[in-house]
């Protein structure tokens, strides 16, 4: 119950500091009756908020699902490569010519996503059966693949187009308009939709592939689902606002810690905590010196010491 | 219910067979028991019952009904599987696990009824681990853990229940508390097979032995009367083998060679 109250205060607590939080006084302005204060409000910091909580939100419920799939609390939306695929297609757009934030650019990195989501699924499948080793194996060849191809092409790109990349690259939500968040809305339900109508399974999940299909599961089914709506939540995250990273890995297991290993429990905890972790962390963001650091530059650096605190107390 | 297993072939790679055109009838309402040497198939054999694992060539029946015929869900609420171990790489509570039992009786959004709790009470009660029904399933013992998993099996109700290797890693007081639940178990009624390496449990539990060796059925020990035949055991695992005669049936070890009565 009082983890429960907590979740509810640090959900209240995000909305107020992201809403109030960034250059411009907006508290005070709308108090005075500044018309601008409004429009700040409304065009900026909201969708801003309301973006960060949805890509948090989703990268938790990747995290999640991924870490039941592969049985491995390590394991985060990541892991199988999806986010290097991404990059690579988000460079190979700014080599075609394509500007950092354009529908083209989005694609591309969707795309690349993609295909490493393909590739590692037809890699990790022997004789019709996704073998998870397999897949985490990929995962990890696809990754450092994709690594050195973006470090040839950072070589070949002009300082200006290194510098919007490596801003995309750290998870960058300032750029976010309202219309963005409410294409992100849809398709973040799209994916996450699957693995809500799987949450009994997951359960039963938790004790094996064996153990699952002899409880009358269809267990290759299940991985399937599991693994293309988890990839599709990180791909499209990845390709709309970078990597950010420590979301997806710590969330889960911090819900799992407090409210148990029921998958109904843990999507909705994870995906509450996600969203108010990544608006929390795009907050604080902002006041670092300089201003407006990409928040996936801040999640590590705000969240490690925090969970680490609450881990350390809850033990 | 009884299971029927016409000329199973089964292997995990291409080329390497597990279970060889296996023909065997297992009787309903019996305990029956599967030895044989390491890689026999065993386990393998348990899998193919429990259809964790497909046949790659033969027919598996369960009262006459061919397994693929039968809903995964139905076959489920029928038939059991309780693994050696299991590994979770998550915390969960006992309670938490036996509940998972009642997996193949819950549809997909119906809440758990009172039905289902009881049947999860009765399963902790059945097994005495109302106490332990907080205590995360990682920091029972290993005993404990052996009677979790019989509990989570019997949350479901089935009629058949498919044992795998219940006696390991317990010692002789909880071997004996398995050995009288298994026998309770077959008391009301259910038919249930069961994988061992400890042959003279087998002998105080079971109605009827298998014996496989190679992926192959070599003796059917039908009947208490055949078991204590010391060349069916000797041939099986290619040693020999001492008996002698205890207050609740026949021992049998086989023989050291240098070492001295005590």
């Amino acid at each position: 119950m009082r983890r429960t109250l907590l979740l509810i205060l640090l959900l209240l607590l995000a909305c107020l500091l992201s809403l109030g939080t960034g250059p411009y006084p907006v508290l005070d302005g709308l108090r005075s009756g500044d018309p601008t204060a409004w429009k700040v409000l409304i065009y900026l910091r909201l969708p801003r908020a309301i973006a960060a909580f949805l890509v948090g939100a989703a990268l938790s419920l990747a995290g999640s699902g991924l870490q039941t799939l592969l049985r491995n609390p390590l394991a985060d939306p990541f892991v199988l490569g999806v986010s290097s695929g991404a990059a690579a297609g988000m460079l190979a757009s700014l080599m075609l010519g394509f500007s950092p934030y354009s529908i083209s650019t989005f694609l591309l990195a969707f795309l690349g996503g993609a295909l490493t989501v393909w590739s590692v699924a037809f890699m990790g499948t022997t004789r019709g059966r996704m073998d998870t080793t397999r897949m985490l194996l990929s995962g990890v060849i696809l990754n450092a693949f994709f690594a050195s191809l973006i470090l040839m092409g950072l070589s070949y790109v002009h300082h200006r187009q290194l510098s919007s990349y490596m801003h995309w690259m750290m998870g960058n939500l300032s750029d976010l308009s309202l219309g963005t968040a409410g294409t992100l809305a849809p398709l973040l339900i799209l994916g996450a939709l699957p693995l809500l109508l799987l949450t009994r399974q997951l359960d039963v999940f938790l004790l094996g592939e064996e153990t699952a299909s002899s409880s009358g599961i269809s267990v290759e089914r299940l991985k399937r689902v599991v693994f293309f709506s988890a990839s599709f939540l990180t791909a499209m995250t990845v390709a709309l606002v970078g990597i950010i990273g420590f979301v997806g890995l710590i969330v889960p297991n911090l819900c799992r810690r407090w409210w148990g290993s029921s998958h109904t429990v843990l999507f909705a905890t994870s995906t509450l905590l996600g969203g108010a972790f990544l608006v929390l962390a795009d907050s604080a963001a902002r006041f670092f010196p300089g201003g407006d650091l990409p928040a996936g530059a801040v999640t590590a650096l705000v969240g490690a010491p925090f969970f680490l605190m609450l881990l350390g107390r809850d033990t | 219910m009884s299971f029927l297993l016409e000329h199973v072939t089964f292997g995990y790679v291409p080329g390497q067979t597990i279970v060889k055109d296996l023909n065997l009838e297992v009787p309903a309402g019996k305990v029956t028991g599967i030895a044989g040497p390491n890689g026999a198939g065993k386990s393998t054999l348990l899998k193919l019952m429990a259809r964790v694992l497909k046949p790659d060539e033969g027919r598996i029946f369960l009262s006459d009904h061919p397994l693929g015929t039968i809903h995964r869900k139905a076959y489920a609420r029928m038939v059991a599987w309780v693994p050696q171990e299991l590994l979770l790489p998550f915390p969960l509570t006992v309670e938490d696990m036996v509940r998972l039992g009642r997996y193949p009786h819950l549809s997909p959004f119906a809440p758990f009824s009172k039905r289902d709790r009881e049947a999860v009470d009765e399963a902790l009660s059945q097994l005495e681990l109302i106490r332990y029904r907080r205590t995360p399933v990682q920091n029972v013992s290993g005993g404990e853990r052996k009677r979790v998993l019989l509990a989570r099996a019997l949350a479901a109700d089935p009629e058949i229940l498919l044992l795998d290797e219940p006696f390991t890693h317990l010692d002789p007081h909880h071997q004996r508390h398995m050995a009288e639940k298994i026998l309770s178990l077959h008391g009301s009624g259910r038919t249930i097979i069961v994988v061992s390496h400890d042959v003279n449990l087998l002998f105080r539990v079971c109605q009827d032995i298998v014996l496989l060796k190679e992926g192959r059925m070599v003796e059917h020990l039908q009947g208490k009367g055949e078991f204590s035949r010391l060349q069916a055991w000797e041939d099986l695992f290619d040693c020999p083998f001492d008996r002698a005669d205890g207050l609740t049936g026949p021992l049998i070890a086989p023989r050291v060679d240098g070492s001295e009565a005590p």
